[in-house]
């Protein structure tokens, strides 16, 4: 899958949650920290970014409400534990 | 029930915050030496003060208790609750009198709960700004944090001086004297940690955790600013300038409960 396409994604899912800069912060250093680069990114690097954004998310709205918020995501970009 | 609890709860807050200081500028006005008189108007800043601080705390436990046993803003749910919660009594103790029409006493037994709300609020908030750093958001460098806690407690000290002096100066009996010194000095320090949380919580200005969070901070910041005027007009005698107080109180603890209240939409939605 195309990174960028793959970040925009999920950038945009969880806009409206933590606002449009961080979400493009925390995206962007997890991604560095996971190795993510132009311009492929795989399944289970997907995948481990969803989960990492995911932790961050529970301290908001909870495990259940951020897992349900990105179970759909997983779904859409195939992500793969 | 909460829909509509939501619902209500702008535009009530806009009337009455509007109310009282339309109550302070114009106070000779038909509306308040007639059907509004000062002793109604306490009446019900004290009745609106109750159910703003009580959907506060309510809110802050529910918040506590939608969340997981391990997550890490769960004890800071409590605190903020516990803290408002505190509020929520000393504010009764003072509505015995007010719902008569007497004059509150000062000092009173709510003062012991006030005092206590504060170090309850700043454990909370501190408990909020280390939860949400340990979540793994990118917040700045460490630096930054303490640049920023060593200006604001240097603007908080600047501030407590010149609040302070029209206190001390003042003829007062030696309790009420200390009772209107500390709650300006719990404010200033209370200040703080509001500063490094409103800090963190800016980075996320645009979406519905931000919205929240600046809709909480700034109603502490109205509820510094009511302390403030209440100690500067009790040393200085300014009875007339209460009014402001209550709008002040009223404004600031509308927008806590409301932001309690975004937290708990996001939880639920």
């Amino acid at each position: 899958m195309v990174t960028a396409e793959a970040v925009k994604e999920i950038v945009a899912a969880i806009t409206p949650f933590i606002g449009e800069n961080m979400a493009r912060s925390a995206t962007r250093v997890h991604c560095e920290k996971l190795g993510i680069a132009e311009p492929n990114v795989t399944p289970e690097q997907v995948a481990m970014l969803i989960a990492r954004l995911e932790t961050g998310l529970r301290v908001f709205m909870g495990r259940d409400k951020a897992t349900s918020l990105m179970q759909p995501l997983r779904a859409k970009l195939g992500a793969v534990s | 029930m909460n829909r509509a609890i939501d619902r209500a709860l702008w535009p009530s807050l806009s009337a009455a915050t509007l109310l009282f200081v339309g109550w302070g500028i114009v106070p000779r006005a038909a509306l308040f030496t007639t059907v509004l008189s000062p002793g109604r108007l306490i009446a019900v800043a004290s009745l609106v003060k109750l159910t703003l601080l009580s959907l506060g705390a309510l809110g802050s436990w529910r918040a506590r208790a939608a969340l997981d046993a391990d997550n890490p803003v769960r004890p800071a749910w409590a605190l903020l609750a516990s803290s408002l919660l505190c509020d929520v009594i000393g504010q009764a103790v003072l509505a015995r009198y007010q719902l008569q029409g007497e004059q509150s006493p000062f000092p009173s037994a709510g003062d012991f709960f006030w005092l206590l709300a504060y170090p309850l609020a700043g454990a909370a908030l501190v408990r909020f700004v280390s939860a949400y750093h340990r979540a793994g958001y990118p917040m700045g460098s460490r630096a930054e944090r303490v640049s920023l806690l060593a200006v604001t407690a240097a603007v908080c000290a600047a501030l407590s001086f010149v609040v302070l002096r029209p206190v001390v100066l003042a003829e007062m009996p030696p309790l009420d004297k200390a009772l209107s010194a500390a709650y300006p000095l719990l404010d200033m320090a209370l200040l703080v940690p509001l500063a490094l949380l409103l800090r963190t919580t800016w980075h996320f200005r645009g979406g519905s955790v931000g919205t929240a969070w600046i809709l909480v901070l700034t109603g502490f910041v109205f509820m510094c600013a009511g302390d403030v005027l209440f100690a500067y007009f009790t040393a200085l005698g300014l009875t007339g300038l209460d009014p402001f107080v209550h709008g002040a109180y009223i404004l600031s603890y509308g927008l806590i409960a409301g932001g309690v209240r975004q937290h708990l939409a996001l939880l639920a939605s």
